[in-house]
């Protein structure tokens, strides 16, 4: 979790790409189009390989062989367990609040 | 969307892609044009380019600059560092056409700070031309001698091309102003648009030549690292020098504007704006080179330390 904090204002186009790489290995137009289907956020392409060069360069994602022009990225086990952490802590941070909001509605 | 330059978004997205560094570039240069072929960029898009470009600059010691072999990227950060120098230079003459009214000079002798100030630009010029020599000359040399005992023949265009567009600005500027009537300039819109604008291009263009020219002569020259080291040194105080110029240039805006407002209000003509206006454009401008220029010092002596 430390390793995506780390990464300062990428940390959350990292954390959605690592999200979308959970699916399978993409390249950048397939993670962007998921992104986009998945959370709504469109990331420019400076912000993806900003993030994606972090991403490698921690070990949280690895480039597989060029096709053309494209060239596919696959999440690391190292990447998985940092997703897997991040998500559990946004879970719980969900959980807790929808949990309080039904307790005392607030602005009701 | 078009922009009214004619030039596409994805046209443009691909000239942002070139401000990223080289060994970025070459890492993942080829798969981000791939990505703005399938997803052409929108305005937000291209504004990322320029976050992620300035934010690859300031990451200097990644796994991706070992794609370039350290001695190459030492040559390319010197001679980004010289490009500042010739933007700094730029700006430093234009400050000294923009004060040359004795009025100037007068409120330079009346108020220490503006002198001093003024002493502080002129002091980083002539700091900065010393580093010039001393780090250039034996590179200046060495272009020299393999152009031509060598009969290098593209290496002598190279050589030539700054002193020729040096030639052809000069002889420009005779011509256009042997050409205004006197005092037209100042007069007519329509004739300082038909003088200035030519001229100015005819400017960048000289300058982009002298900038150009010792970047393509390093990678042909290929200078051993001893010769790279002793030219990094002075690249040092190279990058001092524009910090000098810049504290200079940034410290006379700030005390003209308030102690002569006659002065720094007044304007060159009726496409030119105010003095002050000028001036601080012109600092600022120098403030951003000094600091790519801090940068890519720093990114040579990093590169030389592994070569």
């Amino acid at each position: 979790m430390a390793k995506l904090e780390q990464m300062g204002r990428w940390s959350e186009p990292g954390l959605l790409v690592l999200a979308s790489l959970a699916e399978g290995e993409k390249h950048g137009y397939a993670m962007v189009s998921d992104i986009e289907a998945m959370a709504g956020v469109h990331l420019g392409p400076g912000t993806l390989y900003g993030a994606l060069s972090r991403l490698e360069e921690q070990g949280l994602i690895a480039a597989l062989a060029a096709e053309g022009r494209r060239r596919p990225y696959r999440l690391t086990g190292a990447g998985a367990r940092v997703l897997r952490e991040q998500l559990t802590t946004i879970a719980a941070v969900a959980d807790t609040g929808l949990s309080r909001l039904r307790a005392t509605p607030v602005g009701a | 969307m078009r922009r009214a330059t004619g030039i596409s978004p994805k046209r443009l997205a691909s000239l942002l892609v070139g401000l990223y560094p080289a060994a970025w570039r070459k890492r993942y240069g080829t798969e981000m044009l791939g990505l703005l072929e399938d997803d052409p960029p929108s305005l937000r898009g291209l504004g990322t380019l320029l976050v992620g470009a300035a934010d690859a600059h300031l990451r200097p010691q990644c796994t991706w600059t070992k794609s370039i072999a350290p001695a190459v990227r030492a040559r390319l950060s010197l001679s980004a560092l010289f490009c500042c120098w010739i933007a700094v230079s730029m700006i430093g003459i234009g400050f000294q056409k923009e004060i040359e009214d004795p009025a100037f000079s007068r409120a330079a002798a009346h108020h220490t700070l503006l002198g001093l100030a003024h002493d502080t630009v002129l002091a980083g010029a002539l700091l900065g031309a010393a580093a010039i020599a001393i780090g250039g000359l034996p590179l200046l040399g060495q272009a020299l001698l393999q152009a031509f005992r060598q009969h290098d023949r593209p290496l002598q265009l190279i050589v030539v091309l700054p002193l020729a567009a040096l030639a052809c600005f000069a002889a420009l500027t005779r011509l256009l102003v042997a050409l205004a009537p006197s005092g037209s300039v100042a007069r007519s819109t329509w004739i300082a648009l038909a003088v200035l604008v030519p001229w100015w291009l005819a400017g960048l263009a000289c300058a982009t030549a002298c900038a150009l020219a010792p970047r393509l002569a390093l990678a042909r020259l290929a200078p051993s690292a001893d010769a790279l080291r002793w030219s990094s040194r002075a690249g040092v105080v190279l990058a001092a020098a524009m910090m000098l110029v810049t504290v200079g240039l940034i410290a006379y805006v700030l005390v003209l504007v308030p102690v002569e407002p006659r002065l720094s209000g007044q304007s060159g003509g009726p496409v030119w704006p105010s003095t002050g206006l000028v001036l601080a454009l012109g600092a600022l401008g120098a403030l951003a080179s000094t600091a790519i220029a801090l940068l890519s010092v720093g990114r040579s002596r990093r590169a030389l330390a592994e070569a």
